[in-house]
């Protein structure tokens, strides 16, 4: 056996692991670009700008609600006077807050961070303020259950997904049954959020409802085309990254 | 060996070492920055570190789900780069997030299947599985070796990654790394033979 070679590619090619490369090297991790010409699971940094517009939702209105946010923003404020030159009078520093929040999720993501020009050892004390997702401190208890739930439907719609293609039908009567349970608790869960004015929550369940209702209402055994459809739906709407992102912030709280 | 060649083998040692140490440090500013909240940072290291990730899922997770969990991973290292107190060992900590992930997901799976076999009534689940069937009957054969060896072999042969840099990355030594290829290796052809598979 050449070591080097398996080592690190050099001298002699052993023709043993040359094969296994090229064997094996259809299975390596390969980030996808733009527009896909084959139908190449969307990942990368898109899946990111969908979990941070998701976030920034959550993570907005749930600080916007408990009142953290304008306490920190206050706070901010005051150390962004230290490094910044020039002089802005509280109407100003109002309406800049004002148009921070009028603005889309995703042109928050899209604006990107705010530069800092704050000395170093002030950049740190506000780091709630200037991160991208929430600290774990500054987000009210997230109730487990509907962490529980909204993981339990990630989990049906990825097998969902995984399904496979065919032009026969599709036997889907585990998912089926599995989403008639998660529909019932969704919607309960959803109007209880609703009723207690956990207007995120809410519309994080009320994503995930049609979703539950289609597979739902599914013969057991489904056409290939309505299963397809269910699919690229799922697909296009990334609710499959949006949930995984929901259960991590669950899951570190 | 003469020492003339030992002479030069230790400076070419040498230098991978300090082009390691060099990208080190350049890796550890990055780090810094992502656990700073810096977004183009994090991008870097998903960039840098994706494929030791998705490696070290091959090696002990589902397959149809290795793709997912790579994204989940991330985010949770995201969600946690709070906490990673040494910049230094993004790499083994990132590995252990994976790790863990696969474990998670390998329990699921399990839960699922014997779900769907109460429901179908003794018609056994199957995993959707794509096409190339010969290498991922490869990657079976590599992942039923002991885990050391097929986490390497896996990063290796799949990725690509040479020695010097599975090291670098998942914070082995480079001796260990070496010793993983050159006994994993011994052992896959034995096992490619008695698979049919050589």
């Amino acid at each position: 056996m050449n070591d080097d070679y398996l080592w690190d590619g050099s001298g002699e090619v052993d023709p043993e692991i040359e094969s296994l490369e090229q064997s094996l090297g259809e299975l390596r991790y390969r980030k996808t670009t733009g527009v896909p010409s084959t139908p190449v699971r969307r990942t990368g940094w898109r899946l990111f700008a969908a979990a941070a517009v998701v976030l920034a939702v959550i993570a907005g209105v749930i600080l916007l609600y408990s009142g953290r946010l304008q306490r920190v923003d206050r706070e901010t404020k005051a150390a962004d006077k230290i490094g910044d030159t020039s002089p802005q009078t509280a109407q100003q520093i109002d309406e800049k807050s004002d148009r921070a929040n009028e603005e889309s999720p995703k042109q928050a993501v899209d604006r990107g961070p705010a530069p800092d020009k704050r000395p170093v050892h002030l950049r740190r004390t506000d780091r709630v303020a200037r991160s991208p997702l929430p600290e774990p401190a500054v987000l009210p208890p997230i109730d487990f259950e509907i962490g529980r739930h909204i993981e339990s439907a990630q989990l049906l719609l990825r097998e969902f997904r995984n399904l496979p293609d065919g032009g026969r039908a599709v036997d889907v009567s585990y998912e089926k049954r599995r989403s008639r349970f998660l529909l019932q608790q969704n919607i309960l869960l959803r109007r209880n959020a609703e009723l207690e004015g956990e207007l995120p929550v809410g519309e994080v369940l009320g994503g995930l409802e049609p979703f539950l209702l289609d597979i739902a209402n599914l013969p057991e055994h489904a056409q290939s085309s309505d299963v397809a459809a269910i699919k690229d739906r799922i697909e296009r709407r990334e609710m499959i990254a949006a949930l995984q992102v929901y259960s991590a912030v669950v899951g570190s709280n | 060996m003469s020492d003339t060649a030992a002479a030069g083998d230790w400076a070419i040692l040498v230098g991978q070492i300090e082009k390691g140490n060099a990208r080190e440090t350049d890796n550890r500013s990055t780090v810094e920055a992502a656990r700073d909240g810096d977004q183009e940072a994090f991008k870097q290291l998903y960039d840098s570190y994706a494929p030791l990730v998705h490696g070290i899922l091959l090696a002990r997770a589902p397959l149809p789900e290795v793709d997912d969990l790579v994204q989940e991973v991330f985010a949770t290292a995201f969600r946690r780069m709070h906490t990673l107190r040494d910049s230094g060992s993004f790499g083994g900590w990132i590995a252990t997030i994976a790790r863990n992930r696969a474990v998670d997901a390998l329990r699921r799976l399990r839960e699922t299947r014997e779900a769907r076999e109460e429901l179908v009534e003794g018609r056994p689940a199957s995993v959707n599985i794509d096409s190339d069937a010969r290498a991922r009957k490869i990657v079976e054969v590599i992942r039923e070796l002991p885990e050391a060896y097929s986490e390497t072999l896996l990063l290796r042969l799949v990725e690509g990654m040479t020695g010097p840099e599975i090291a670098r990355r998942t914070g082995l030594t480079p001796a260990s790394v070496r010793v993983n290829l050159h006994r994993g290796m011994k052992l896959l052809r034995e096992r490619l033979v008695e698979e049919g598979l050589a």
